[in-house]
């Protein structure tokens, strides 16, 4: 045996010299792989097996045989081992070619400077999206990191950063203890958050700002999911990606999820939503179409209330409506779908508030508030009060008692600051617009949208949007019942402020002519605001004074209705916090002890008691303690630490009582739709640096083009392969010509 | 019919063999007994020699009387002697001559019955031709026959051969030497066998009989797979007589076997031809009578 190691390695020195060199410096993407290597034990069997399968002859001719032994005996077994040879070496390159070798590192052919490397891991909840490998893109990104400074050089130095909600610097100060990095890198966990790209490029500038640091090379380990990397190519992060890119040595992105697409689709639950005291809105989407169905589960506390099966044959956006039994207590709501590849946003919380009478305020003239009242009044067991009064009446209130869960502003002509400051106090505003307004009396920049004039007087369509706001959603089974499809005459056009600040709006029904909003609704934090803009002719209401359109509509009383519905369902519910969100509440007294606060795994929060004063626009309404006349946290509050998972959070006072909190991840963060190509060419071309692409040889490769490392291995694939080729062409032409026997042991 | 005489006196292959015999390829003496070949002693045949004078003591009835009429001479007339022509056959009946076929229940013919019938068919026609002939066996088990003529020679042949069974470790060369005191009388030696030997040795057993005024008829009898080594696959070769076994893949050596094979029989040739003797190879299953009338006829004429 080892005459014949020796003489394989006299007769191929290139090939065992690449296969040593292979063996030490790379490593395999499938490594189970080189199990097929042991295919390489089958020739040798069978060639051992032959040797014993002989026959036995009694032969006179002795000395002829004799003289041909001694003539050949070298040769033949030479060119028997070489065949020998090129089998196995043929069957353990193909298993080599097939195990996706990729170069741990490139020869060090010249000394490379120690350089700063700065790693950048997304940690957002979309990393925990697991492929079809069973492995989560978190671990994949972890192991991508790990190579990669594995690969590094002595006197390399590292920086950790984790892109989250709040993006986070693990280790500060470049590290040159290698070991000390992987170990930190081995110990990250993914959180339940999203992640944002400008949050993250604004502590890497700040990171990089300090004069110490060199010229970093940066790599991202990322999912390069849309929501997150899209901002770099065409939107508010493209000047400080291009700032990142000048001011490194390298920017990488590494995508570690193409390679392992998902094993599921992904399906999510938008939202909860208590679109009144005895029904709840859940808005799901689901990325395929499924022929049976999803099984929705919905607990009402720890009891099961309903299951409905639902995306039956559809996929997309879906909203399901479920009814609460009675209640007289808080509640804790709980919608489950069943798991897939992203288990985190398939379970989302609401906590409910007992049921109450919500307090609506109609201001505006008598003649032009009487309609709201009288829709609003319809109905036996309708959940609100309506009250009606002046806008001077309501401005000399005193304070305390400007209270209410909608204010209806009827046809107003303007809105004096005064009034604005009430609107930031209330949890919802409607604005029925009339003849009466005025531009210039809508100026101000709490008020979301800007009249710009009347429309002129015409017949105008009503394009209800095809029913998809939950306000109209409820006209959609009577299209020609004329309800949306009575024509209107006159409207105001209006336009969104940009200066308004965050929020989210939505059309309801727009004009068909030049897509006018006629029902336009926001949403910021808990507040929600929506503005009519329909105007009735000036001789539809004979001697009295024209106000809105609607009042002439069969649609009145039920839209009006389904619009305070939706309005009013914040009042339905707990503020609902989101993961990394800080939970705060108010103190009952001021004298009183910080609640504890207990996260769904059962861990403290620290506690601590301030002072302070938000708004409900702007920050999240108190937890735990009685909504209805707490909306405005003012005086001493008390907050928490940041949400760290999502869940029910329990909140107990020392006083004896409770408030269960609900925290929900970010489900914008559960669409895991990659960039597009258009934007994946911005990060190709970074890659294509001679920089970048000198260094990351050995990252895990994750699409065909889309990493440097991919080239490498492909070029040792494509070697391996055509080795594996030159073998079976030797082996061929040995036995075919050399030993001119036909091969039979193979 | 003695159980031989069928098997070894083929009808159509001495039909080939008429009017073909053994001849020397010198005038010899045949001692005294009178046969159809040229002696040279002066006998009392029909064919005139010459004439010498007379001395005393010469038979008187040879004196020619003319020549005494015309010279008053005496002279003698010398007539031509004829004597008879001695064929030693001998056959190979080592272990390597039992060897048919690699096939052992083929039934073919080995080379021993081959070579028993190539001796009794010369054999045949040397009896035929008033000769006499004798059989010797080198190696293996049977008997001999002491040179003698006629009928009962043949039948004591054919008894011969049929009695005798091949088998035993012999070396050709060293068996013929041997045997080559004991042909005490210049015949024709016929040698019939594989000739599986060392090449000197034969070489000089074939000196050696010719040294002692014999001439030679060479055999070689192969059986037609150790002309062509036809096995494949990985085999073991056991030596017919005794030689140390052999494990080889048959396809790596076939053509270095045929190479060494043509090399052996062409150095045998030459040694035959060197030494003034004939060779023919025979393969087993070959027309035997036909190979053996072409060959006598090319060697001693019609």
């Amino acid at each position: 045996m080892e005459g014949n190691l020796l003489l394989i390695s006299a007769f191929c020195p290139a090939t065992i010299s690449s296969l040593v060199f292979l063996w030490g410096v790379a490593s395999f993407l499938s490594g189970s792989m080189l199990l097929w290597g042991m295919v390489a034990a089958v020739p040798i069997v069978i060639h051992l097996l032959n040797r014993r399968r002989r026959r036995t002859v009694t032969w006179p001719a002795m000395q002829f045989l004799l003289v041909a032994l001694q003539q050949r005996t070298r040769s033949v077994q030479i060119w028997q081992l070489l065949l020998l040879l090129a089998r196995v070496l043929a069957v353990l390159l193909i298993a080599a070619a097939l195990a996706h070798p990729v170069l741990q590192q490139p020869p060090p052919l010249v000394t490379v400077d120690p350089r700063l490397h700065l790693l950048v891991i997304d940690s957002s909840f979309s990393m925990r999206a697991s492929g079809a490998s069973g492995r989560s893109r978190f671990t994949a990104a972890l192991e991508a990191a790990d190579r990669y400074c594995r690969q590094a050089n002595s006197g390399d130095r590292f920086l950790l950063v984790t892109m989250q909600r709040n993006p986070q610097v693990l280790i500060e100060r470049p590290s040159i203890d290698i070991q000390a990095v992987r170990e930190v890198i081995a110990q990250l966990e993914p959180s339940y958050t999203g992640a944002s790209l400008n949050d993250t490029l604004s502590l890497l500038h700040g990171l990089l700002e300090q004069a110490t640091l060199d010229e970093p090379e940066v790599v991202f380990f990322t999912d390069m999911q849309r929501r997150l990397w899209q901002p770099a190519c065409e939107g508010t992060a493209t000047a400080a990606w291009q700032r990142l890119i000048q001011r490194c040595r390298a920017v990488q992105v590494v995508d570690v999820a193409t390679r392992d697409p998902l094993s599921q689709p992904n399906d999510r639950i938008l939202s909860i939503q208590a679109v009144s005291q005895e029904r709840v809105a859940i808005e799901m989407e689901f990325a395929t179409v499924s022929p049976e169905g999803k099984k929705l589960e919905v607990r009402l506390d720890d009891s099961v209330i309903e299951t409905p099966v639902v995306a039956r044959g559809t996929s997309g956006r879906v909203v399901v409506d479920v009814s609460l039994p009675p209640r007289r207590d808080i509640a804790t709501i709980t919608a489950t779908l069943p798991k897939d590849s992203l288990g985190v946003d398939n379970q989302r919380y609401l906590v409910v508030r007992p049921p109450i009478s919500s307090q609506i305020v109609c201001l505006g003239a008598g003649t032009n508030t009487r309609f709201v009242v009288a829709s609003l009044q319809v109905g036996a067991d309708r959940p609100w009060e309506v009250r009606t009064m002046t806008t001077q009446q309501w401005l000399n209130l005193p304070e305390q008692q400007q209270q209410a869960d909608l204010l209806v502003l009827c046809d107003v002509s303007d809105c004096p600051p005064a009034l604005v400051q009430t609107f930031a106090r209330l949890p919802a505003v409607l604005w029925w617009l009339g003849p009466a307004a005025r531009p210039t009396g809508f100026a101000d920049q709490a008020i979301p949208f800007r009249l710009e004039a009347i429309q002129d007087p015409g017949l105008y369509a009503i394009d209800p949007l095809g029913y998809q706001h939950p306000t109209v959603s409820s006209f959609q089974p009577f299209p020609e019942s004329g309800l949306l499809s009575t024509p209107i005459f006159r409207y105001w056009r209006i336009s969104p402020k940009s200066d308004w600040g965050e929020g989210t709006t939505a059309l309801a029904l727009q004009s068909d002519s030049g897509n006018h909003p006629l029902l336009r609704l926001w949403q910021r934090g808990s507040q929600r605001l929506a503005v009519v803009t329909t105007i009735p002719m000036a001789a539809a209401t004979g001697d009295e004074p024209a106000w809105n359109a609607m009042v002439a509509w069969p649609s009145l009383v039920p839209l009006s209705q389904e619009l305070a519905t939706w309005l009013l369902a914040s009042s339905h519910a707990e503020s609902e916090y989101l993961v990394g969100d800080r939970i705060v509440g108010q103190m009952k007294d001021e004298s009183g002890e910080p609640p504890e606060v207990r996260t769904p795994s059962g861990t403290l929060m620290d506690v601590t008691i301030q002072r302070n004063r938000q708004t409900p626009g702007q920050s999240q309404t108190p937890a735990g303690v009685d909504s209805a006349d707490d909306v405005t946290m003012s005086g001493r509050i008390w907050a928490a630490g940041l949400a760290p998972e999502p869940g029910i959070y329990q909140v107990q006072f020392t006083d004896g009582r409770k408030g269960p909190v609900a925290v929900n991840v970010d489900a914008s963060e559960g669409d895991l739709q990659t960039v597009d190509d258009d934007c994946l060419k911005v990060f190709n071309a970074v890659r294509d640096s001679p920089e970048a692409s000198s260094r990351f040889t050995g990252v895990e490769a994750t699409a065909p083009g889309r990493l440097p490392e991919s080239d490498s291995m492909g070029a040792l694939f494509r070697w391996l392969l055509a080795g594996a080729i030159a073998m079976l062409v030797i082996e061929s032409l040995i036995s075919r010509f050399a030993l001119r026997w036909q091969v039979a042991t193979f | 019919m003695l159980p031989g005489w069928k098997k070894y006196f083929d009808p159509k292959i001495l039909a080939d063999l008429s009017g073909l015999g053994l001849r020397r390829s010198q005038i010899f003496d045949g001692g005294p007994l009178a046969g159809a070949h040229h002696s040279p002693r002066h006998g009392h045949s029909v064919e005139f020699a010459d004439h010498r004078p007379y001395v005393p003591g010469d038979d008187v009835r040879s004196v020619d009387w003319k020549i005494f009429a015309r010279t008053d001479r005496y002279f003698l007339r010398n007539r031509e002697d004829e004597t008879t022509l001695i064929c030693y056959l001998l056959v190979d009946a080592s272990g390597s001559m039992d060897f048919a076929a690699i096939d052992a229940a083929s039934g073919a013919t080995t080379k021993f019955d081959y070579a028993c019938q190539a001796a009794a068919a010369l054999g045949f026609i040397t009896l035929d031709n008033q000769d006499r002939c004798s059989l010797r066996l080198l190696g293996g088990t049977g008997y001999d026959l002491p040179i003698a003529g006629g009928a009962p020679q043949l039948e004591a042949l054919a008894e011969a051969l049929s009695r005798s069974r091949p088998g035993g470790d012999t070396r050709i060369g060293a068996a013929v030497r041997q045997v080559l005191p004991q042909l005490d009388r210049p015949g024709v030696v016929v040698l019939v066998s594989d000739l599986l030997d060392e090449p000197e040795s034969i070489d000089t057993a074939v000196a050696q009989l010719r040294a002692a005024g014999h001439d030679l008829l060479v055999l070689q009898v192969l059986a037609p797979e150790e002309r062509g080594l036809t096995l494949a696959g990985t085999t073991r070769f056991e030596g017919a007589e005794g030689e140390p076994a052999i494990e080889l893949q048959v396809e790596a050596f076939a053509q270095a076997y045929q190479q060494a094979l043509y090399a052996f029989t062409d150095q045998l040739v030459q040694c035959c031809q060197r030494h003034g003797s004939h060779f023919l190879g025979l393969t087993v299953g070959e027309p035997l009578g036909k190979r053996l009338a072409a060959a006598l006829h090319q060697y001693y004429g019609g």
